[in-house]
């Protein structure tokens, strides 16, 4: 019996024929999420505090939602909150929007980037480290952005897991990839010399 | 005054994909489903909790831990001695050596029938492994098609030299990704897993049947803990060189028993890099699908494979026996 959703079970919150789907699907969607919560909180407790509170709380309206399909879209939407809210120690619902919800007129996109394979580069730890170094210095909802971005969502999919419009969504991407390029300028310098 | 060129925008976001991809090869899954278990075990008290509670609760554990510990040393102490053979192994193994190992996979009929993938070869397979890459191909005969997994965790697959699959690290169908699991082994990330709270380790000597003088582990789920593709794993170790000689695997699918999987260790070779990647097994004007959206990807691979009629590929592949 999947541990899980035995204590589901137990709590009356799951029918008993999906257990073995629900622990599996944590362990199969658990690596991505803390990794996530760990770039936005830079602090491993904090991540997976926040990481098992968000599938408690999603675990507990499994019978609410398609978890294999959706739950990992749910699941980040409710670690970026949380981690908003702890790191701004603000009130419970921040919004990142910073046009007023001037919708999507003009609506500003980001392409995906293609495949240009720098993967060679990370070869060297320094420059390893310096992305991540230039991620913590990324206010967070353009480190989220990015970082949802690179993972292969769609502006949209960020606008609604930030819940911000669409254009924002680009405009936090754009900046993210400015401030990122600039602070990993001095290692291009190192590779071409 | 020179001005520092910019970093290319364009490679931003891979970067920032293959930090968290090294983040997510840290996690331990069944350590965060150790803590929401542990949550979900606690009574719905609402979501405030307060220090005081936090820090009876912490007591609480610790003396059930101590209680638990001292009961068991006994145990203990067999378990380390299996542990250390584990570790000298995955030290062993972490090492850049190629090795090939002889693959037999006795699937479960119910679950090949659900979950049709890759090809089979009566004979067995080869597995070629370093670390954590692989490649696979079949034993003898027919060598018409390999699949593996590269350094970045992508998995391909490679048909007649002339197609190739890839699929990166986060895009793995779940389908495909639990045929890979099934059928392949990753020494580095098994070894590492039967150490983890959630498999009870035995070990004993034994000598096999060429003579040379092994440590057998016996790794098997503990009741009540959860292993999204393994139930139990046997270790044969060479007792002198702590190369792993033969294993065999008890391979899961949503806690049913899905295959009995052998490896067994056929040569220690040094083999390119290239052996790893999609491209060292395809013709160089061989197509290559990586672009298309992963379902689309995996569709034509079926076909490729054979499962289903093909337009685009006339060329018919071995037929589907196997995950």
């Amino acid at each position: 019996v999947g541990v899980v959703a035995a204590g589901l079970a137990r709590r009356r919150v799951l029918p008993g024929g999906e257990r073995h789907d629900l622990d599996a699907w944590v362990l199969a969607t658990a690596p991505r999420a803390l990794a996530y919560a760990l770039s936005l909180l830079g602090d491993r407790e904090r991540a997976e505090d926040i990481v098992q509170d968000c599938y408690c709380r999603l675990l507990g309206k499994a019978d609410r939602y398609d978890l294999p399909r959706d739950g990992l879209k749910i699941l980040l939407k409710a670690i970026t909150n949380a981690s908003i809210n702890q790191v701004t120690r603000e009130r419970h619902h921040f919004r990142l929007d910073g046009d007023n919800g001037q919708g999507d007129g003009g609506r500003l996109q980001v392409a995906d980037r293609p495949w240009l394979q720098p993967a060679p580069l990370l070869m060297h730890r320094e420059l390893e480290q310096a992305v991540q170094a230039g991620l913590a210095k990324l206010p967070l909802p353009q480190r989220a952005a990015l970082e949802l971005k690179s993972l292969g969502h769609s502006q949209q999919e960020i606008a609604e897991l930030l819940d911000i419009s669409p254009n924002y969504a680009g405009v936090l991407v754009h900046r993210a990839r400015q401030a990122m390029a600039a602070f990993l300028a001095p290692y291009m310098q190192e590779t071409a010399e | 005054m020179n001005q520092p060129r910019p970093f290319p925008e364009e490679h931003i976001d891979e970067l920032v994909r293959l930090h968290l991809a090294r983040q997510e090869q840290q996690v331990d899954a069944a350590k965060v489903l150790a803590g929401v278990r542990a949550r979900l075990q606690e009574p719905a008290a609402g979501p405030a909790r307060s220090r005081q509670r936090r820090w009876r609760l912490a007591l609480a554990a610790a003396a059930v831990l101590l209680i638990g510990l001292l009961s068991s040393l006994p145990w203990l102490t067999r378990s380390a001695s299996a542990q250390s053979w584990v570790q000298e192994a995955q030290l062993v193994h972490a090492q850049p050596v190629d090795r090939c190992y002889l693959v037999q996979c006795e699937p479960d009929p119910s679950v090949l029938e659900r979950y049709r993938m890759l090809p089979a070869s009566p004979r067995g397979q080869r597995l070629w492994t370093r670390g954590d890459r692989f490649w696979m191909e079949p034993d003898r005969g027919d060598r018409s098609w390999a699949w593996g997994r590269d350094e970045k965790g992508r998995v391909w697959f490679a048909a007649a030299r002339r197609y190739g699959f890839r699929f990166e690290r986060e895009e793995v169908p779940e389908q495909l990704a639990l045929a890979c699991e099934l059928r392949s082994m990753r020494v580095e990330t098994l070894l590492k897993e039967v150490q983890g709270e959630a498999f009870e380790l035995k070990t004993g000597e034994q000598t096999s049947q060429d003579g040379i003088r092994v440590q057998v582990v016996e790794a098997r789920l503990k009741p009540g803990m959860v292993h999204p593709a393994l139930r139990s794993a046997r270790l044969e170790i060479d007792a002198q060189t702590k190369v792993l000689r033969r294993v065999v695997l008890e391979r899961t699918f949503h806690g049913q028993r899905a295959a009995t999987v052998s490896f067994t260790l056929a040569e220690t070779r040094s083999q390119d890099d290239s052996r790893y990647r999609l491209d060292g097994h395809l013709e160089k004007d061989a197509a290559i699908l990586l672009r298309e959206p992963p379902q689309q990807r995996l569709n034509m691979l079926r076909k490729q494979l054979g499962t289903m009629p093909s337009r685009r590929f006339p060329d018919k592949g071995p037929p589907l026996h196997d995950f």
